[in-house]
């Protein structure tokens, strides 16, 4: 090796490496919650000066997105209000911890839908339950481990020559009065960038355990409501219809033996009416899910 | 050796949970335990042919679900007893050919990090006597170059995996080409990874890929790809089979026995008589002096051949194999993926056609990936990694854990 080579291979290299290194640590620590907090507490205020509410949605951000409140109470005796929160509020804990400590008369709610992804998806289930674990509160701080890689420094540099904030996320918007997603108020719909990757979770003990957990939790918390655990709409052509049937079956037991109603949505037909995921509806998809979900609600 | 061995196994293992954060003993000790009692058994009742049932155990595993078919999609033994059984089940099918298997070679041939992606390990041989900075000198290089693959360019290509569903002739072509780029970055990518990493720690390993594009006929183009395999079968099956029949027949066998040692279905079956016989087609070829028509042929049978390997789905492979034309719209749909997976595409094309263009240069007569291991390409290479590493796409190896 010449002396140059020499240079580039004993200091160079290892200057980048260490500059890539110090590079993801900061990214690590440079959380931004994407409005997390603010939709939180904006919940908190609309429901602050309501006594009429006796229906809630739960669950994460496929009912934020895919279901509409004012919907439901426009086209149903209930008086509805969505309180479900992006990445179902990250861990357990948290999300009921933030229902339970809401101002808000529990002992009159009638109706809980209570509308969970997990059940379809096996790589988010696993990362709940390591949420769980660690604790992570509804903002989500804390929710990222260390990785090698993350958003790429060319990424960055684009922010920064667009004269851009580095590193802040994708801003959600605050929430409407019914505790709706406000699409008005969100550019972020990308349709051709959606890809459909559903696989089910295995229906094991851990699985059980954590369903039948939360199922109490719920019926602790609303104890004159009539749950359903809600199946969400999803694109979901990977699974034939004939496994997709068998792990409906398999989940509807599970859910059927905690004394909660089972209510299983169709697939989405297409990505025509999604925003930005395969569980993310947009407006004209949310009024679809929505409208099924009604006349789901109304079958014994 | 047995201690150098026992060192090379348990920092293998090391290095496997450090990376995957998760520590699953059986997956370690399954492999060793099975290739210790066969050492046992095989020491002490020499069986005839055992190599053959060794070489084809992950053809019955995968005829009885046990294990995935290797199409390049993330294929993960439903057993987790039976991990990493179609490489060492190779390895010992090859070290027993050549009376060299033995107590001494289990734990190699068992090393969790061979096991996770190969190669499938012919030799594992010691050369901690080289000094450490040399080691470094030489083996990190191909660390670098292999993370650059593997990371870089391979992770962000998944995207393009929707293809897949699509049957019309440009998309399945493009998705076929893509997809064969797609398992050259990752496989070879994690098998310079390796072997960079066995030699920082004083062990030579097969080198599993040699610039397989560097060819100008598909039998050079073989030459370098999956090298392990190739000797495998060539001992295996190819020359034993040679001295009694004739060439073609020779290459059915070991194409075929390739196509079941990846999985036992019909695109294999097919894939396997589709090489076969252009490898037969392109040896005649050679030997009436017709260079011109190997070289054309080239890309049309690797790209054709992927389209075979990668879609285990009978039905949709007949429709894409009607080569039925329906319009460009391919061209929107590889447009809709993430930028970056677009950039790695790029960066993986400007891999093989520098492979493919220059390839009668000196840099690369030894076709070791020496003109990305310079100081300089390093250096670029670094530089790009860091612009462009991102976690767009999946990590997985592609012919690993099964």
């Amino acid at each position: 090796m010449g002396n140059v080579n020499r240079a580039i291979f004993w200091v160079v290299l290892p200057s980048l490496l260490l500059f890539y290194i110090v590079f993801r640590v900061v990214e690590w620590q440079a959380y931004d919650d994407g409005g997390r907090q603010l939709i939180a507490e904006k919940h908190a205020l609309n429901l602050s000066d309501r006594d009429d509410i006796d229906c809630l949605i739960l669950g994460g951000s496929n009912a934020v997105f895919s279901l509409s409140a004012e919907q439901i109470s426009q086209q149903s005796s209930l008086t509805c209000y969505n309180l479900s929160l992006l990445n179902e509020g990250f861990s357990d804990e948290a999300y009921f911890d933030f229902i339970r400590n809401f101002p808000i008369e529990r002992m009159q709610i009638k109706t809980i839908l209570y509308s969970s992804v997990y059940p379809l998806t096996n790589e988010y289930f696993l990362e709940r339950l390591e949420w769980n674990q660690r604790q992570i509160r509804i903002n989500g701080e804390g929710s990222r481990n260390f990785a090698f890689t993350g958003s790429s420094l060319a990424s960055y540099l684009k922010k920064f020559l667009q004269d851009k904030p580095l590193f802040e996320s994708v801003q959600y918007p605050i929430p409407t009065p019914s505790g709706d997603f406000n699409f008005d108020d969100y550019d972020g719909c990308q349709q051709d960038k959606i890809r459909d990757e559903w696989i089910p979770v295995t229906i094991d003990e851990d699985f059980k355990s954590w369903l039948s957990e939360n199922l109490r939790t719920i019926s602790t918390l609303f104890p004159n409501a009539n749950i359903s655990f809600v199946v969400p709409s999803t694109l979901r052509s990977q699974v034939s219809e004939d496994d997709f049937a068998a792990f409906s079956d398999a989940l509807e037991f599970e859910v059927v033996s905690n004394s909660v109603k089972y209510i299983q949505q169709s697939s989405f037909s297409d990505a025509s009416v999604l925003c930005d995921g395969t569980h993310h509806a947009n407006a004209l998809g949310r009024e679809i899910r929505t409208s099924e979900l009604l006349v789901l609600m109304q079958n014994p | 050796m047995y201690r150098q061995n026992s060192y090379a196994w348990v920092i293998a293992c090391g290095l496997l949970v450090a990376v995957s954060g998760s520590f699953d003993v059986e997956k370690f000790l399954a492999p060793l335990i099975v290739v210790f009692a066969f050492a046992f058994v095989n020491t002490k009742y020499q069986m005839k042919h055992v190599e053959y049932l060794l070489f084809f155990s992950i053809s019955f595993a995968s005829l009885l679900g046990f294990t995935e078919t290797l199409t390049g999609s993330h294929a993960e033994s439903s057993n987790i007893l039976l991990y990493g059984l179609s490489f060492y089940t190779a390895s010992m099918a090859y070290l027993i050919t050549q009376n060299k298997f033995n107590y001494q070679s289990a734990l190699s041939i068992s090393n969790p990090l061979l096991l996770s992606t190969g190669p499938i390990a012919l030799y594992f041989k010691r050369i901690s006597y080289k000094s450490l900075r040399h080691r470094i000198e030489y083996y990190v290089p191909f660390i670098i170059v292999g993370t650059f693959m593997f990371q870089v360019i391979g992770s962000p290509l998944t995207e393009f995996f929707f293809l897949i569903d699509k049957t019309d002739i440009a998309s399945s072509l493009t998705f076929a080409a893509i997809f064969e780029l797609f398992v050259y970055v990752n496989f070879c990518g994690l098998s310079l990874l390796i072997y960079g990493i066995f030699g920082v720690l004083g062990f030579r390993i097969p080198l599993n890929f040699k610039q397989p594009f560097s060819s100008s006929n598909i039998v050079e183009f073989w030459k370098g790809w999956h090298t392990s395999l190739s000797q495998v079968l060539k001992v295996l099956f190819y020359n034993p089979i040679r001295k009694k029949y004739s060439l073609l027949t020779a290459l059915l066998v070991v194409y075929v026995a390739s196509a079941m040692w990846h999985g036992v279905t019909f695109n294999f079956l097919l894939w396997g008589l589709f090489h076969a016989i252009f490898f037969w087609l392109t040896i005649k070829l050679l030997k009436q002096k017709y260079s011109l028509l190997p070289l054309f042929l080239l890309p049309i049978i690797i790209v054709i051949g992927r389209l075979i390997f990668a879609d285990s789905d009978t039905f949709r492979l007949l429709d894409k194999l009607k080569f039925s034309f329906d319009g460009f719209g391919v061209i929107d749909a590889v447009q809709a993926v993430p930028s970056h997976s677009l950039v790695s595409l790029l960066f993986g094309i400007l891999i093989v056609a520098c492979e493919f263009i220059f390839k009668k240069s000196k840099i690369m007569q030894k076709r070791n990936y020496k003109f990305m291991r310079t100081p300089v390409s390093l250096l670029f290479l670094c530089m790009l990694g860091i612009l462009f590493a991102s976690n767009v796409g999946v990590d997985y190896a592609v012919y690993g854990q099964r």
